[in-house]
């Protein structure tokens, strides 16, 4: 009886295809949903982990005031707006006090420039950075390059290039040795850097994969200015194990003692995370509250479709009831058919949120994780919200009186 | 003992101010195998007669008893239940499921009677499909069916489960002439075959078909006789009698009262 309740709904659905999609619209909406908001915090969520094992090590001193911390030294806040547009104030003062620290292996200084590149016929790049640094950065990004060699020469002009610039100013073609020109100066390609994951929420401020490196000298003659008079934004340092906090804590009265105000902040890259996933637990909690609402004002639209179905099959219903159905037969019936309804909108839904993550990842740096939990989720959830908006329409269905009706 | 017994049954609808009195004290005796017409003018209760015999709708007054059982006082579920083990419906408008093929229109009662294999199923719909022409039709739906065709799966649908009793509420309103004269055909084919038939109709000619005629008028019954084979029923004098019967009633005239019952078997 079950599986002939299930091929009735499946005819009823065959027969008025256009009135049952246009029912579940909102339930394959609230679906697609679900996949991609589990999704895309899934894929933050594996992109902090893939890089926490190494950002532990990484200490980051940067310009402007973004983190602060309560009385125990824990970061409670991070303005991530600060640290991307403060001015840069940090000298070579400062990067001395970490190159020096005994816990320090290797540090990179950050100058960021906005300058025009091009390539010797003169096509030029959009939406790039320029970087003054010195060629361990890349090493301390933990990055490596896709080919040539980490030498970023002070007197020759050398560069270091994103593989999404090798790929818009030299067409994929073997960039090396070839003339780069930035701000209508010239610079020889060296080397091109892997693609490198945007979405490590350490590098929201600048995508290397569209950055020229160049060395810090080099910066100084594009702004016409002298080498002691440079100030970097940012110099990250890495530390041979996980820095300590005394490490942390030297440093931070050396740099204080250099500023003499507290206009720049410290912090271990690990000691963001807690606050990372704070935000995205926040964001999963946001996504399961949206997801419940799109769900039911889903079912909710089911419950209307399927109210103005029945009252369209009246006289089918009425027949059933004459030739021997009893109550609880035509109810059962059409909570299978509701159920059926929104099992279908539920894997039409799936297969849009899959097409839409698909859609998504490509075009954007963001990584969509199809997760099997949202699938488990959509999958369990489906039948119950059939079972339950199912319910009153059924009610209403079976407890009419057949021979008032049966005659029209 | 009759196959049917109504005794004093009647069926109100509303309440207050629109209360309607459907059926009026009935009092019915119907043999099995019976091919029973019911004729009367609009209003008269031929339909609510029908819910009651159905077993579709419980009277306010009175005992049903089908075939010997009691069935005034049985629950919905116990009535659905004869039903589909008893009874055969046929509809003015067919009634098939436009959703639904032939085959599947015609299987609903043995759907909701017992679990059957679908091969079970399969075997009983195509005889009963058989029985009325219509095989290699199964998979057609109703919109594809001529009129006829239509009322011959709906009977298909009335005896696939074997019934006793069918129902029928003006069966042939929608046909012409001679599909008319098919499907009274194997109705009375049915009935030979031992199934009591009970159908309401405002076509007297029919009335050639059935061996019992019954008519009703507000409520009332008026007339039950038995009709002789290829009888035809004249209806416009029994209008005419009712009417002067009403009207001999408000003017209390006894003496013309017995001579209009005297001639046309009217009953009070």
């Amino acid at each position: 009886m079950f599986f002939k309740y299930i091929y009735t709904a499946w005819q009823e659905i065959k027969q008025h295809p256009s009135r049952n999609l246009l029912a579940t619209v909102e339930i394959i909406l609230a679906v697609a949903c679900v996949i991609l908001f589990f999704g895309i915090t899934a894929g933050i969520q594996q992109q902090i982990e893939k890089n926490y094992n190494f950002s532990q090590r990484i200490i980051t001193l940067h310009s402007g005031q973004s983190v602060v911390r309560d009385v125990e030294g824990q970061i409670t806040e991070y303005n991530i707006a600060h640290s991307i547009g403060a001015e840069p104030n940090l000298t070579k003062a400062d990067w001395q006090v970490l190159r020096e620290h005994p816990e320090i292996e290797v540090t990179a200084p950050i100058v960021n420039l906005h300058a025009p590149i091009s390539n010797a016929e003169g096509t030029l790049m959009g939406n790039s950075h320029v970087i003054g640094t010195d060629e361990n950065l890349i090493s301390v990004l933990g990055q490596s390059l896709a080919y040539g060699n980490n030498a970023l020469d002070s007197h020759a002009r050398t560069a270091i290039i994103g593989n999404e610039v090798a790929r818009e100013l030299f067409n994929n073609s073997q960039p090396i040795a070839h003339e780069i020109k930035i701000a209508n100066q010239t610079f020889i390609v060296t080397g091109v850097l892997e693609s490198i994951d945007q979405l490590n929420l350490f590098n929201l401020d600048v995508n290397y994969n569209r950055s020229v490196l160049i060395s810090l000298e080099a910066v100084n003659g594009l702004k016409s200015q002298p080498a002691e008079d440079i100030s970097m934004s940012k110099i990250l340092a890495l530390s041979y194990q996980l820095p300590s906090d005394q490490a942390l804590q030297d440093i931070d009265e050396e740099i204080l003692i250099n500023h003499n105000q507290r206009d720049f902040s410290l912090y271990r890259n690990s000691e963001l995370l807690p606050l990372l996933d704070s935000i995205l637990q926040f964001l999963k909690t946001l996504a399961i509250v949206l997801v419940i609402v799109f769900l039911g004002v889903g079912g909710f639209s089911l419950m209307i479709a399927l109210q103005s179905s029945l009252r369209q099959r009246r006289i089918e219903i009425n027949v059933r009831k004459i030739v021997g159905a009893t109550n609880f037969q035509i109810l059962y019936q059409i909570i299978i058919e509701a159920t059926v309804l929104s099992v279908l909108g539920g894997f039409l839904g799936i297969i849009l949120g899959i097409m839409i993550s698909i859609f998504i990842s490509y075009l954007s740096p963001v990584e969509i994780v199809l997760h099997l939990d949202s699938l488990a989720y959509v999958i369990i959830s489906m039948p119950v919200l059939g079972l339950i908006f199912g319910l009153y329409p059924a009610l209403q269905a079976s407890s009419q009186n057949p021979d008032q009706r049966i005659y029209e | 003992m009759s196959y049917i017994k109504l005794d004093n049954i009647s069926q109100v609808f509303g309440f207050g101010n629109t209360t309607r009195v459907a059926l009026q004290q009935i009092n019915l005796n119907i043999e099995a195998k019976s091919f029973v017409i019911i004729m009367g003018q609009s209003g008269s209760g031929k339909t609510s007669l029908l819910n009651v015999l159905g077993l579709i709708r419980q009277p306010i007054q009175g005992v049903y008893n089908l075939s010997g059982q009691a069935v005034t006082e049985l629950s919905n579920s116990a009535r659905a239940k004869l039903r589909r083990q008893k009874i055969g419906f046929l509809f003015e408008n067919f009634n098939l499921s436009p959703n639904l093929n032939v085959f599947d229109n015609v299987s609903l009662p043995i759907i909701y009677n017992r679990p059957l294999n679908f091969t079970s199923r399969s075997n009983l719909v195509k005889e009963a499909l058989n029985r009325l022409g219509l095989h290699n039709k199964e998979f057609l739906y109703p919109k594809q069916l001529s009129l006829a065709q239509a009322q011959r799966v709906a009977i298909a649908r009335a005896i696939i489960h074997k019934p006793d009793l069918i129902i029928a509420d003006e069966p042939t309103g929608r046909l012409d002439s001679k599909a008319t004269d098919m499907i009274m055909k194997i109705l009375k084919t049915l009935n030979q075959q031992g199934i009591t038939i009970i159908m309401a109709t405002h076509n007297p000619f029919l009335s050639q078909y059935a061996n019992r005629f019954v008519y009703l008028h507000d409520g009332f019954l008026k007339v039950n006789q038995t009709l002789q084979p290829n009888q035809q029923i004249d209806i416009t004098k029994i209008q005419e009698a009712i009417q002067k019967q009403a009207w001999r009633r408000k003017n209390k005239s006894a003496s013309t009262d017995q001579l209009v019952k005297t001639k046309t078997g009217l009953r009070d």
